[in-house]
């Protein structure tokens, strides 16, 4: 009798105790997994960080509130670690104020918040790329396309006069990524020596359609002239070769099935971030080249960064070295199959 | 594990604790279930509401967003190429387009207008106005002001909520920075509050990223006076369920997208919660209630299980104490009912024997003591005929008539009709009888005298105890041939006793003899001094313990055998039968 009591209250407090068990997982919220090289960083961070501990990826699709929702309800089953891509990098403070209150430490990546939010918390840490330098490759990539002298440009310039005729594809007008790599793509130039036109600027929210849309729009009018396309990303990038290609602009003349750069007719489009498919155009000769932002490398220094983090070893061992006590920055790579 | 307790208690504790681990138990689990059910509900109704009322406010801001992103492209284009004119009026249908929108105006870097939708004159000037500065001091962002009184025109008090952007454009072919402002009227803003059902006292909160109240949507809640804007601090995002002052709302707290604002909504749930503590109430009186009436029900059970066994306990003890008459009456259950009737069965079974036994005794009794009555008389009527013979011989006519009249009367006395018990006067009457004949027998070789005490003659005694000691003193006492024997014989009361003493002045008893004597008396068997032995055995079968023979004696002096007997005056009906 006395045992199955005492039997009967172990089951009971057991019962108890499985309702409360302690999470001891990373958990990793993305933005939008609709978006290829968010996709792409957040299957390879699961990818490297499974290996050393167990992690679950949250999608907010795109809104605020739903990724709120899931970060409030993930802190109460006190996570190790939270790797957070916002929604709305202005909205990060109350995430970083609470995670401060819980102690749990934070790794925002691929949209910076606000340095005085991340200065609120000791233990909020970014890992990026700088846009800048996104912008910086993609104008050493038109340098290399139009024959690296600025008062001599090559076949490349087709009218012959000097100037590069532009058309710019922008992310989201007022996100910090686009306004930097639209920003410092003209401004390396310019530095460079180069003269350039911008034909237009074309906002199109880092999003292949709308970019596909506005292309097939606009482009009928500047098709004479324009001597380059660069995007703020390879989605864009992708949408403008789709519309190009929907209005003839590339000719494949020996029908390999390759636009070759040196018989057919193209106009050079770059992109930035390098994702899976922009290989693919490259391979196919639509796209030029990219500016790798490289999700594999991010991933890596991401998770390196979370091994230091939970082992406790010091910050200072970090392969790539921390600035400002909370910044991981990795480098952009120019990326072509040209050079292979 | 219930060995040590009664079998009321046992069933009680048994049932007590079935009957509250089932209880508590289900109780628990439905507890459990019940509050999560209504935390859910309260959960995701609440973030529901909260959901719809960010995306209006988002919707709001978007619009402006949408607006200030076209104009920002427009005018770096439009500067570009000096189309300024152009610009103006983009402006101007940019802020009529919108209902909410009240004027875009653009500044250059020190605060004077640069580009302007409005026609009125703008007053001087703008660059200490802390949506410029904010403007200035970080250019990748929007700034959202908190509502404010428009001070822009000197005509205009309106409320206005200012959105400026830090804005690149070109003057003269130069690339400047300048500052773009959008006013927004603040009535959608507000009536967005009103067109939300968030119940009694339900509230939306606005706050900056310093947490100062930007907007309440009621004027009672203020900076310095609102309960709610400290819970609002303390949850910092999120949602929960809090009570402000005598309401119970849920709180949620979430950002509204591109303003560094944090919106609060409060949702008043007091019909849920109300509706839970009325269920947690009933829960627990029915936990309470049922565990009453499970002890009740326990204690009627048990009662009725143990009570015929009790019953049979206590009636038991009774038997033990000597009561055989009652009869146990159990009424319960079956198997008791047959056992108390087995045991009744039982009981007078011992009862029909225990009767014989004592039939049987009292049988036996009366024939030894008519046996013993019996055993007194024939040798003492011999001598006595013997003296009364020797007496005519001697012509002593006159003693013999004297010897005659107290043999009749010591007979008759005797005999008393067949009574048993007879008045302690005729008892004394007896021996003096006995006495007077004795001592004519043994020619006045002894003396005797009686003390009485008068109220001795109302009471009664058994029969013929006097004559046998009497008997004893003369032969045992009295042998001296050469002293004048004495023989006193008392009779007294003391307390509830009658003393009988007859004390003679022979030679005496050594206590050995005494020993032997009270032995003898006592022994069942037939032995010496049989007069005694006789005496005490009748004053033992019909007084019991009540009665006794003591026997003392100083040597060369007396000897004193007294008989203790019971006050009693029976003498009406003390034939035994």
């Amino acid at each position: 009798m006395k045992k199955l009591i005492s039997l009967f209250s172990i089951f009971i407090l057991l019962l108890l105790l499985g309702c409360s068990s302690k999470s001891e997982k990373v958990h990793l919220f993305i933005y939008n997994m609709n978006d290829p090289y968010i996709a792409a960083l957040g299957n390879e961070i699961m990818r490297v960080g499974s290996q050393y501990f167990p992690m679950e990826i949250h999608d907010a699709f795109n809104s605020q509130v739903i990724q709120n929702e899931r970060i409030e309800e993930v802190m109460k089953t006190k996570p190790k670690l939270l790797i957070i891509n916002p929604v709305d990098r202005l909205g990060a403070y109350p995430i970083i104020e609470k995670a401060k209150e819980l102690n749990i430490p934070l790794v925002f990546i691929n949209r910076e918040p606000l340095a005085k939010d991340l200065n609120l918390y000791q233990h909020a840490y970014y890992v990026g790329a700088l846009a800048e330098q996104s912008g910086i490759l993609q104008a050493e990539l038109v340098v290399e396309l139009f024959g690296n002298q600025p008062m001599q440009l090559n076949s490349m310039d087709r009218n012959q006069d000097n100037i590069i005729q532009m058309i710019i594809f922008k992310g989201e007008q007022g996100h910090q990524d686009a306004e930097l790599r639209s920003e410092y793509i003209i401004q390396e130039l310019e530095n460079r020596g180069f003269t350039l036109e911008i034909l237009t600027t074309e906002i199109a929210n880092w999003n292949r359609d709308i970019a596909k849309n506005r292309a097939k729009l606009i482009l009928p009018e500047y098709l004479p002239s324009v001597e380059v396309i660069v995007s703020n990303n390879d989605a864009m990038a992708i949408g403008v070769i789709e519309a190009m290609i929907e209005l003839g602009i590339f000719i494949d003349h020996d029908d390999d099935g390759i636009i070759d750069h040196d018989t057919d007719t193209w106009i050079p489009v770059i992109g930035i971030d390098g994702i899976f498919e922009a290989t693919q155009w490259m391979r196919s000769g639509h796209l030029y080249a990219t500016v790798l932002n490289d999700a594999i490398n991010q991933a890596y220094a991401t998770v390196a960064l979370i091994r230091h983090i939970l082992q406790g070893i010091p910050l200072i061992e970090l392969e790539i070295s921390l600035t400002n006590q909370r910044y991981v920055w990795v480098d952009y790579k120019k990326y072509t199959l040209l050079e292979d | 594990m219930f060995r040590r307790l009664s079998i009321k208690q046992g069933i009680i504790t048994a049932m007590m604790i079935v009957v509250s681990l089932a209880l508590t138990v289900a109780s628990v689990v439905f507890f459990v279930l019940f509050n999560n059910a209504t935390a859910e509900v309260i959960h995701s109704s609440s973030r529901e509401i909260n959901k719809q009322v960010i995306m209006n406010y988002e919707r709001y801001i978007d619009q402006v967003i949408e607006t200030a992103n076209y104009l920002t492209r427009k005018t770096i284009e439009m500067t570009e190429d000096q189309d300024n004119l152009q610009l103006i009026s983009l402006y101007t249908q940019a802020a009529q387009m919108s209902q909410d929108i009240e004027t875009i105006i653009m500044f250059d870097r020190f605060g004077v207008p640069f580009i302007t939708g409005d026609e009125r004159n703008t007053l001087a000037n703008v660059s200490q106005a802390s949506w410029f500065m904010s403007a200035v001091g970080n250019k990748e962002i929007f700034h959202f002001s908190a509502p404010h009184p428009q001070a822009l025109f000197t005509s205009a008090i309106l409320e206005v909520i200012t959105v400026t952007k830090s804005i690149r454009y070109y003057d003269q072919g130069i690339v400047r920075d300048g500052v773009l402002m959008i006013d927004l009227t603040t009535e959608n803003f507000r009536g967005l509050a009103q067109k939300t059902n968030l119940g009694d006292n339900g509230l939306i909160l606005i706050l900056d990223d310093s947490s100062n109240l930007v907007y309440s949507s009621r004027a009672i809640c203020n900076e310095m006076t609102c309960v709610n804007k400290t819970l609002v601090d303390r949850i910092i995002f999120g949602g929960q369920s809090v009570q402000v002052e005598e309401d119970f709302m849920y709180l949620n707290v979430n950002t509204l997208k591109h303003t560094r604002w944090r919106i609060a909504t409060f949702i008043n749930i007091n019909s849920i919660f109300q509706t839970r503590r009325t269920m947690n109430i009933a829960i627990v009186s029915i936990i309470v209630g049922s565990l009453f009436l499970g002890f009740g029900f326990s204690v009627v059970l048990s009662k009725q299980i143990s009570d015929p066994i009790h019953k049979l306990k206590n009636h038991m003890a009774l038997i033990e104490q000597g009561d055989m008459l009652t009869e146990v009456k159990v009424k319960g259950q079956r198997e008791v009912v047959a056992l108390s009737k087995n045991f009744n069965h039982m009981i007078l079974e011992i009862r029909q024997l225990l009767d014989r036994l004592v039939l049987e005794q009292k049988e036996k009794r009366k024939s030894e003591f008519l046996a013993l009555q019996t055993q007194i008389n024939p040798h003492f009527l011999y001598n006595t005929l013997d003296s009364i013979v020797w007496l005519a011989e001697n012509n002593q006519n006159k003693e013999v008539i004297e010897m005659v009249i107290a043999l009749s009367k010591f007979f008759r006395i005797s005999i008393s009709r067949g009574k048993n018990v007879i008045r302690v006067k005729d008892e004394l009457e007896h021996a003096k009888q006995y006495l007077l004949i004795q001592k004519i027998r043994y020619n006045k070789k002894f003396d005797y005298e009686f003390q009485i005490q008068p109220n001795v003659n109302q009471f009664s005694v058994v029969k013929l105890i006097l004559q046998p000691i009497i008997e004893n003193a003369i032969h045992h006492g009295l042998s001296s041939e050469f002293e004048t024997g004495k023989i006193n014989i008392s009779a007294s009361t003391s307390g509830k006793k009658l003393l009988f003493e007859i004390e003679n002045n022979g030679y005496g008893l050594t206590p050995s003899r005494i020993q032997e004597l009270n032995q003898n008396m006592r022994s069942e068997e037939q032995a010496n001094g049989v007069g005694l032995r006789n005496v005490y055995q009748r004053l033992k079968l019909y007084y019991g313990e009540e009665a006794d023979v003591i026997i003392s004696s100083e040597m060369d002096q007396r000897t004193n055998i007294t008989l203790v007997v019971p006050l009693r005056k029976d003498y009406q009906d003390e034939k035994i039968n």
